[in-house]
């Protein structure tokens, strides 16, 4: 029971990033050579995480939509600067800092006040349907993803970050202190906060959450 | 026996199994034993699941680049680059350069005008201590009167207003015996030293001709009304001879400093463009 949800975070690590069509290093190696292509493939498969990451540090879907594409834009142009390891971590890095940057200019020239985030997308994200699930189980499945992310654009920035990074996307912790440029110890101090502050907000909401995850 | 205080750190990190293995057997055995641990990590691993369990949204649309996006983004940048590295180097040689024209003419010129710091100009004092020859001759050397008075004149003029009146003074005293330096006379016999010396010998100071003696004076006066700017505008000793012989144009030194000035520019703006 207690090492379910490790074995979960495993399980959709694997799903995320190897299918078995899927040869990343290959297509790492093409796009270097010029092959855009081969890029192209790169960025169907992560969009999804880059636009996700992008969505919770930015919390807005307009900005978001901008920083995912500007990451790409990025990427491809310092693919030569790319020397192996994790891809997903490297290109996820791209998009967190261009993120932090456009954070940072907003907070210098707002154009909303942030009281704003913290009533964002009251509306179920069609995005989010299951497509199989039962329609009471969509239900379900809408209200907890709409809760989730309004609880997690509370957390501070760098909390929020590390929570959707290890549990929403799956990364390790190597690839989270890869990803934000910080030591590991940083990485387990700031997602053990990052889950007791969620915990917190979730317990304050708790009639909102469906039965079964009631805590 | 007192039970062992977790961190929620520690929790968090046994849930993801990131905890060392001597810490994680510990942990596993304190769960057994707490019950209030038990329920710490149930309620932390209710959240983690629900926050795994929540669905990710999906891109909006794709954002799949196109030739054109490419083309803005990466090739022409690097073309950009390449072509202006030769440039670029060209321009710093140059620049560097024509700096060190400019500072080599502009240091010449400023010697040659006199504009030395004056730590580095030799007063008049420092230029006879190194350079005894430029004193006024010592006594017990002395020449002939009418020789004498064509010494003093020619090397009035090649050394500074200084020596010039020692000179003068010692004209114009009479010689006494007492005037012999200690450290010349000291091995000298008293009695020796009571005669004179050389020339001296023959013609006593007491004897000089009135002739001679007008010349000296006439000399003397007309010292004293040589130009003192004849010794102002002697070269300092230590001006080598190097820059007297080169003497730049001033206008030369202008033209460098503002080709430089320009030069620099050009370069700080092509590294600007190099690095995009």
């Amino acid at each position: 029971m207690l090492q379910s949800a490790a074995t979960c975070r495993n399980t959709q690590s694997r799903l995320m990033s190897s299918p078995e069509t899927w040869d990343e290093e290959t297509l790492v190696r093409a796009a270097q050579r010029g092959d855009l292509n081969a890029f192209n493939e790169l960025i169907l498969h992560y969009q999804n995480q880059v636009y996700n990451l992008a969505y919770h540090i930015m919390r807005d879907p307009a900005s978001a939509d901008d920083a995912t594409q500007e990451a790409f834009i990025s990427a491809y142009r310092a693919l030569d600067g790319f020397r192996g390891g994790s891809f997903r971590a490297w290109l996820l890095r791209i998009v967190t800092n261009a993120c932090y940057d456009e954070l940072r200019r907003l907070k210098r020239r707002p154009k909303v006040s942030w009281e704003d985030f913290g009533e964002m997308e009251e509306e179920a994200n069609p995005h989010l349907v299951d497509e199989g699930a039962r329609p009471e189980e969509t239900v379900q499945q809408q209200e907890l993803g709409a809760l989730i992310d309004r609880c997690i654009a509370m957390l501070p920035d760098h909390h929020r970050t590390t929570l959707v990074l290890v549990d929403r996307m799956g990364l390790s912790y190597e690839e989270a202190a890869r990803v934000m440029n910080v030591a590991l110890g940083t990485v387990k101090s700031r997602l053990a906060r990052a889950r007791r502050e969620m915990q917190e907000l979730l317990q304050a909401q708790k009639e909102l959450l469906p039965a079964r995850y009631r805590l | 026996m007192t039970e062992e205080t977790w961190s929620v750190v520690e929790v968090s990190a046994y849930l993801d199994g990131e905890l060392e293995p001597q810490r994680q057997d510990a942990f596993e055995a304190a769960i057994e034993r707490d019950p209030n641990l038990r329920r710490r990590v149930q309620e932390m691993e209710g959240v983690v699941a629900m926050v795994r369990a929540a669905p990710q949204r999906e891109a909006p649309r794709n954002y799949l680049l196109t030739p054109a996006m490419v083309e803005d983004a990466k090739p022409q940048s690097k073309r950009r680059r390449a072509g202006l590295r030769m440039p670029l180097l060209v321009m710093r040689l140059a620049t560097s350069l024509v700096t060190l024209a400019f500072v080599a003419t502009f240091g010449l010129t400023l010697l040659q005008q006199g504009y030395l710091p004056s730590a580095m100009a030799p007063t008049a004092v420092d230029e006879a201590s190194e350079a005894p020859w430029l004193m006024a001759p010592e006594p017990e050397s002395r020449p002939a009167p009418e020789l004498e008075a064509a010494d003093v004149q020619t090397e009035a003029l090649s050394t500074d207003a200084e020596a010039t009146v020692a000179v003068e003074e010692e004209l114009a005293a009479p010689m006494p015996e007492a005037d012999a330096p200690r450290e010349v006379g000291e091995d000298l016999d008293p009695e020796e030293m009571e005669k004179p010396v050389g020339i001296l010998e023959a013609e006593p100071i007491e004897e000089l001709p009135a002739e001679a003696e007008d010349t000296a004076e006439i000399e003397s006066e007309a010292l004293e009304r040589a130009p003192a700017p004849e010794v102002e505008e002697a070269e300092p000793a230590h001006v080598s001879a190097l820059t007297r012989r080169i003497r730049p144009p001033l206008w030369l030194s202008i033209g460098l400093g503002s080709m430089a000035v320009v030069m620099i520019g050009i370069t700080v703006w092509l590294s600007r463009r190099e690095l995009g």
